[in-house]
């Protein structure tokens, strides 16, 4: 190659910098353009301590659940069995410690080890079965919402152990305990999704199953394992949301939750067609879904309206993502 | 002399992207002014090596792609098509090698595919069935039955339906690529027929074929292309074997494949009674330490299926793998990386690279097991690793976080040595190491091979591309059909000619 192409290669303009942002922190431009929308719309309401607090205790439990999200979308599948799965986690938590009589820490074994069981059979069937994901777990999903209104009759377990409420009220500097347990899940998926071989492996089959194959990265233990682990952080999040609210119900999570992580996942920049995905973005995407939500709650904005307006601001964010990619190519 | 019908004149094409667009800034010529002309109701036999360019000059007459430079003239008046149902309205059909038929649908379904005739708004399968019959007794097939789906046909037949249905649009000009691949003796037979009656109502045809033995006796005219370029066109009368195999491949460059390494004794690899498929003939080679040995043969001979079996990810049919004298039982590929046996696969955008990563990871993807043992990155080493074989490689970019896709093919390539150099291999299989880039960047590609054959490395290259098979292999093995037909042992013997010959 000649000196003056070598050349060429090596520079970088602001433009190809500028560019170079907006392609990977699209995720960011969304979250401040909602603030900013938020700091028009609300004044001086929103940005206050206790909203800004609010919001991310609210988001917490979401996030969580987004994370293993984040996982499954990575390798290219989708898991929409979570805000079922989380419904009837929250139901064996309850039934555990509660029906049963359990130590809360068997409860919590116990939720942990259904949930990874179900987040197994979506990935066998997903990985060995070959079936599609979005088949595979709206099945599964409403198995699982079936299994739980046969088991629980359609009934709420309340009040839980004291020592359970105890955690999920106790706060430290402002934040919740259920902010701290999120910032201990996501140092963990951070950890395990950005610097494990494991982490390496799931993007890898995201992006090309044949050439991971070619190199020895087995696909079939890295999505049964993603699909356990979105399981996991979905009974995580049931146990979370049963403390809060001191109930115990299967109609928790259901397709909406599903959908907000989901759709979150996206928002922080997760690819639908796998191999892209942070879990910063995530985690960003939740704030920015509650974000959008206390904005509407601020404005006084009718309830009914909320699944609207918020489904229709997450479109827009997402047209303006994948223009933004094309226009960017 | 008869009519023209068709005439392409100084046809240019560079190399282009998934849209048939040229890749912007290229210099690199898959076409290289090309004239071509078709008489009325000829058959112009149109040859050349896998990559001379015949398939994309066809693709530029079917309107699949569009010529950079050039013109083409279809009865006397200009023929600018966008795509390829514009170019079968104004009669140019193009029959594929890989058949293009909807096997869940019935034949006069696939032959009124997405022209279906409506009456009332509503499909009129009356009319398809009754259309499609007189189709088939036309062209002498009144034996076939248009309600019978496509899935149960031979390829024999499909390739008919296929040939009816082109023929139903009012064609004057049929593509032909490759017909005779896949058919047996007496179905070519046939198709011969069906030629010769074509030819009779006046359709011209093009006809691109390996078999030498068929153009005497359906050709009436024969073009060479190599590397891009028309060499010559002659009549069939003045056909001779020898003269046309000279043609195709030409003049060899000779300082491109300077060779230092010197083969060792003992072997690497050593196959026995390998079969690719269950009907194939056994296979024995052997790749010896430090040894280039080349595989040639045609494309859909079983080299790439042959490669993939012994690195295990594709299934064998029997027969024995032996590395470094011992058995190597159930292969798979983790197994492989860990006995040092790499595949450098045929397309690095397909299975060979993740082009969507940057290089850092792709260098180190086939060796995260080797190099961090305790399955956490260790992000210093990862760079210190990239940032060696970059060098060694001379990998042109602008670090490595660009991601792969912005590489040229022959910075790609190199990447691709880099991924399974890092894996530090004893046996390195190349699929088509060259296909697809640039001079220079064939023989950076020649010069870093010869240096792992110094370095002991036994090389097992895989090449469609007979000068580099000869330069660069101290054995030669040619493939037909599943099977190794030929073993040339000293370079003195290896001749394009030779191994042409045994391929075909």
């Amino acid at each position: 190659m000649t000196e003056m192409t070598r050349a060429a290669a090596g520079k970088t303009t602001m433009r190809q910098h500028a560019r170079n942002f907006a392609k990977g922190y699209g995720n960011i431009i969304i979250f401040a353009a909602v603030w900013v929308a938020g700091m028009i719309l609300c004044r001086g309401k929103f940005i206050t301590t206790v909203n800004m607090l609010g919001i991310i205790n609210q988001a917490a439990i979401a996030a969580i659940c987004c994370l293993g999200m984040t996982f499954v979308l990575m390798t290219g599948g989708i898991d929409l069995s979570v805000g079922y799965l989380l419904g009837f986690c929250a139901y064996i938590f309850g039934w555990s410690t509660v029906t049963v009589g359990m130590p809360v820490f068997a409860g919590i074994l116990i939720t942990l080890a259904v949930g990874a069981f179900f987040g197994f059979v979506n990935g066998f069937l997903v990985q060995v079965m070959k079936i599609p994901a979005f088949i595979v777990t709206l099945g599964t999903g409403y198995i699982i919402f079936g299994i739980a209104q046969i088991v629980s009759n359609g009934k709420a377990i309340t009040p839980l152990p004291a020592n359970v409420l105890a955690v999920g009220r106790t706060r430290f500097l402002g934040l919740s305990s259920m902010v701290w347990i999120m910032f201990v899940v996501v140092a963990v998926c951070y950890f395990i999704l950005h610097k494990t071989t494991f982490g390496r492996a799931l993007t890898s089959v995201g992006l090309n199953k044949e050439a991971s194959a070619l190199s020895g990265i087995s696909a079939n233990f890295t999505t049964i394992m993603v699909y356990v682990i979105c399981g996991l952080t979905s009974s995580i999040g049931a146990i979370l949301m049963a403390a809060r609210v001191n109930n115990a119900v299967c109609t928790m999570g259901g397709t909406e939750f599903t959908f907000t992580a989901i759709t979150a996942a996206v928002l922080g920049g997760a690819s639908l067609f796998g191999g892209i995905g942070t879990a910063w973005g995530s985690v960003l995407g939740v704030l920015t879904i509650y974000t959008i939500q206390n904005i509407l709650g601020l404005m006084g904005v009718n309830y009914y309206m909320y699944t609207a307006v918020q489904s229709i601001v997450i479109l827009i964010a997402i047209i303006f993502e994948n223009v933004k990619n094309r226009l960017l190519q | 002399m008869a009519e023209k019908i068709l005439e392409m004149k100084h046809i240019t094409k560079y190399i282009f992207d998934a849209y048939g667009k040229k890749i912007a800034g290229t210099t690199v010529r898959i076409l290289s002014d090309v004239n071509f002309d078709l008489e009325r109701g000829e058959v112009h036999i149109l040859v050349g090596e896998n990559g001379a360019g015949k398939s994309t000059l066809m693709k530029v007459l079917g309107g699949n792609i569009p010529a950079d430079e050039g013109e083409i003239i279809l009865e006397g008046k200009p023929y600018i098509v966008h795509g390829p149902r514009e170019a079968r309205e104004k009669g140019v059909a193009f029959v594929h090698q890989e058949l293009n038929l909807c096997l869940n649908l019935d034949i006069a379904h696939n032959i009124f595919l997405g022209r279906e005739p409506k009456k009332n708004g509503f499909v009129d399968h009356k009319y398809i069935y009754q259309k499609s019959r007189e189709f088939l007794d036309e062209f002498g097939f009144g034996d076939i039955n248009p309600h019978t789906m496509v899935r149960d046909l031979s390829t024999a037949r499909q390739q008919v339906v296929e040939i009816v249905k082109a023929l139903s649009y009012d064609s004057k000009i049929l593509i032909l690529d490759e017909p005779t691949a896949s058919l047996t003796s007496s179905e070519i037979e046939h198709l011969f027929n069906l030629i010769r009656a074509l030819k009779a109502r006046g359709v011209s045809m093009i006809y691109i074929s390996h078999r030498m033995d068929e153009f005497n006796e359906i050709g009436d005219r024969l073009t060479v292309l190599r590397d891009g370029q028309s060499i010559d066109t002659i009549s069939m009368a003045d056909y001779n074997y020898d003269n046309v195999v000279r043609m195709m491949v030409g003049r060899t460059i000779t300082n491109m494949f300077e060779c230092e390494h010197v083969p060792g004794e003992e072997d690497v690899l050593r196959v026995e009674g390998f079969k690719i498929g269950p009907d194939t003939d056994p296979i024995s080679f052997h790749v010896k330490k430090g040894e280039i040995v080349g595989m040639g043969g045609l494309v859909g001979s079983g080299r790439s299926e042959l490669a993939r079996g012994i690195y295990g990810v594709r299934e064998y049919y029997g027969g024995k793998i032996y590395y470094k004298g011992k058995e190597y039982e159930k292969p798979t590929a983790i197994k492989s990386i860990e006995k040092g046996i790499a595949y450098l696969s045929e397309d690095r955008k397909i299975d060979g690279l993740i082009v969507a990563k940057d290089i850092k990871e792709n260098i180190s993807m086939a060796s995260i097991r080797r190099l961090f043992k305790n399955h956490i990155i260790n992000n210093r080493l990862e760079r210190q690793e990239a940032e060696t074989k970059i060098k060694e490689l001379n990998v042109i970019c602008r670090s490595m976080n660009q991601l792969v896709n912005t590489l040229s093919g022959g910075n790609q390539q190199k990447v691709l040595f880099a991924k399974w150099l890092e894996s530090s291999p004893d046996l390195l299989i190349l699929d088509e190491p060259t296909r697809g880039i640039d001079v220079n960047a064939k023989a950076e590609i020649y010069s870093i091979m010869d240096s792992i054959a110094k370095q002991g490395v036994a090389i097992l290259m895989i090449s469609s591309e007979l000068p580099e098979l000869i330069g660069m292999s101290d054995r030669i093995y040619v493939m037909r059909r599943g099977t190794i037909t030929l073993e040339i042992d000293r370079k003195e013997l290896m001749t394009q000619e030779t191994i042409l010959e045994n391929t075909l």
